[in-house]
């Protein structure tokens, strides 16, 4: 493990020209590269499925060498190579490929490409001349005629969005306030409904300190854009345009205390509704367990995450652990705080189980306790005796469910209990 | 990114992704018990702390 027996590590990041960590490389008997990826992200059966790929030989660097050594006017193999080299920061090699593209596909007629950030398709040859316009962006001089040149060639093509958000980095930063005005006019102009757009402006105006209007009249602008789906950095920097302005009063409104709690709860609920969703397909359960955790974690005493945690164990078969965290200890230390509601979930959440019914009919008990006139409470707990096969138990409590029941539930409570009453007696 | 030139070796099983010990030696040694075995060579680049 380690640089054990090879004190000149750094030699090897040499040989192999890598730019970045984690790079994770794969070497054939020969010494000869397979194939190679950067970065980690989890989990890390992602990162095993990849290995494992490689294993098979499918798209590796070594695959797409062997296709071009076969035939070298493959224009896909080429821009594979291409994406590989580009993966690994080695702009040389990256950019002597899509200039093979090119030159081999000028009309771009040879296949197209599926871009993994923006999701844009478009063909080998478009992409091709886009990355080689773009490689300048982030020089030391950047220079964004290429890229302008680029728009001018494809004014219909996908990939102009694309171009001008890649352009945009560079008039944040780098280029004068009128080149950026212009820019920013221009991108806003052509596309009038994307926050990306606005946002970019917003953040050289921000840069700028001003001026105060324009920054209010993207703050704006960028609060239709992103009214369904606010992001949380759109909103920081539109509080910064409403700070510019002095409007404490918007600022607080867009990215006070309300805004962040929001976000939170839109979070637990995100995470809730993932851990369901894997649930019910009974599977990815290990991830599901650890979002359910995590919503449980940051809605904390809320029964609701929960119960959610508790219905991931369940259906993995881990019972034990669902019983530790939404099990009888969860019910007394939580009951002082809990409402009837809640405990009456937790009833039918072990009644559905089938498991854990002493503490569900426990529970049941008190729901009927603390709110004895409302009768699906009644109705949980006969359904748990039931359960349980205490028959003369679950008869009287569906009686008083009868007796409660709201006109437009008292016809199927009725049925139930005559089924109760009717049924053969249930065992113990 | 900070590089602290950190790498280690694993020799990967052409067959199966179970889990497997790192190996111990230079890369030119790794990659001579990778042929001998007909195995691929993991290299992990990674930055230490």
């Amino acid at each position: 493990m380690a640089d054990n027996g090879e004190p000149a590590g750094d030699a090897i990041f040499k040989r192999f020209a890598i730019q970045s960590t984690p790079t994770t490389l794969v070497l054939g008997g020969d010494g000869a590269e397979v194939d190679w990826f950067v970065g980690y992200r989890p989990p890390p059966e992602s990162f095993q499925a990849k290995l494992e790929k490689i294993l098979k030989g499918e798209g590796t660097f070594k695959a797409l060498q062997a296709a071009y050594a076969a035939s070298p006017k493959d224009v896909a193999s080429i821009f594979g190579l291409a994406r590989k080299w580009e993966a690994r920061d080695n702009t040389t090699k990256a950019q002597e490929k899509y200039r093979e593209v090119i030159a081999l596909d000028p009309e771009g007629k040879a296949g197209s490409y599926t871009d993994e950030n923006s999701w844009v398709t478009a063909s080998y040859t478009e992409f091709a001349r886009l990355l080689l316009a773009t490689a300048n962006l982030w020089s030391p001089n950047p220079n964004p005629a290429p890229v302008k040149a680029f728009i001018a060639q494809y004014p219909k093509s996908r990939l102009v969005k694309v171009a001008y958000m890649k352009m945009s980095n560079h008039y944040v930063s780098g280029a004068s306030k009128e080149e950026a005005d212009k820019f920013f006019s221009e991108y806003t102009a052509r596309f009038p409904d994307d926050p990306v757009a606005a946002a970019m402006w917003l953040a050289r105006v921000i840069r700028d300190n001003g001026p105060a209007e324009k920054a209010v009249e993207l703050a704006d602008r960028l609060r239709e854009l992103s009214a369904f789906v606010p992001d949380p950095r759109i909103s920081q920097m539109i509080a910064r345009a409403y700070d510019l302005s002095g409007d404490k009063d918007k600022t607080e409104a867009m990215y006070g205390m309300t805004f962040m709690q929001d976000r939170v709860d839109t979070l637990a609920s995100n995470l809730a509704a993932y851990a369901d969703y894997w649930a019910e397909k009974k599977e990815n359960l290990e991830s599901a367990a650890a979002m359910a955790e995590t919503a449980a974690r940051i809605k904390p005493g809320d029964p609701y995450f929960i119960r959610r945690v508790a219905n991931v164990y369940c259906v993995a078969g881990q019972e034990a652990k669902a019983l530790e965290v939404y099990g009888p200890d969860w019910l007394e230390r939580s009951s002082p705080g809990l409402a009837a509601q809640d405990i009456r979930n937790y009833a039918t959440f072990w009644l559905r189980q089938g498991k854990n019914l002493d503490s569900a009919l426990a529970a049941a008990k008190r729901a009927v306790e603390l709110e004895p006139r409302t009768y699906y409470h009644w109705t949980t707990l006969s359904d748990i005796y039931a359960k349980m096969g205490n028959k003369p138990e679950a008869i009287k409590a569906a009686e008083r469910a009868v007796e409660l029941a709201d006109t437009k539930s008292k016809a199927s409570m009725q049925k139930k209990l005559e089924a109760l009453r009717g049924s053969a007696p249930v065992k113990k | 990114m900070k590089k602290a030139f950190a790498i280690s070796f694993l020799l990967v099983l052409a067959a199966t992704a179970s889990a497997q010990n790192w190996f111990n030696g230079t890369l030119d040694q790794a990659v001579a018990k990778a042929k001998s075995e007909n195995k691929l060579v993991l290299v992990d680049f990674y930055s230490g702390g």
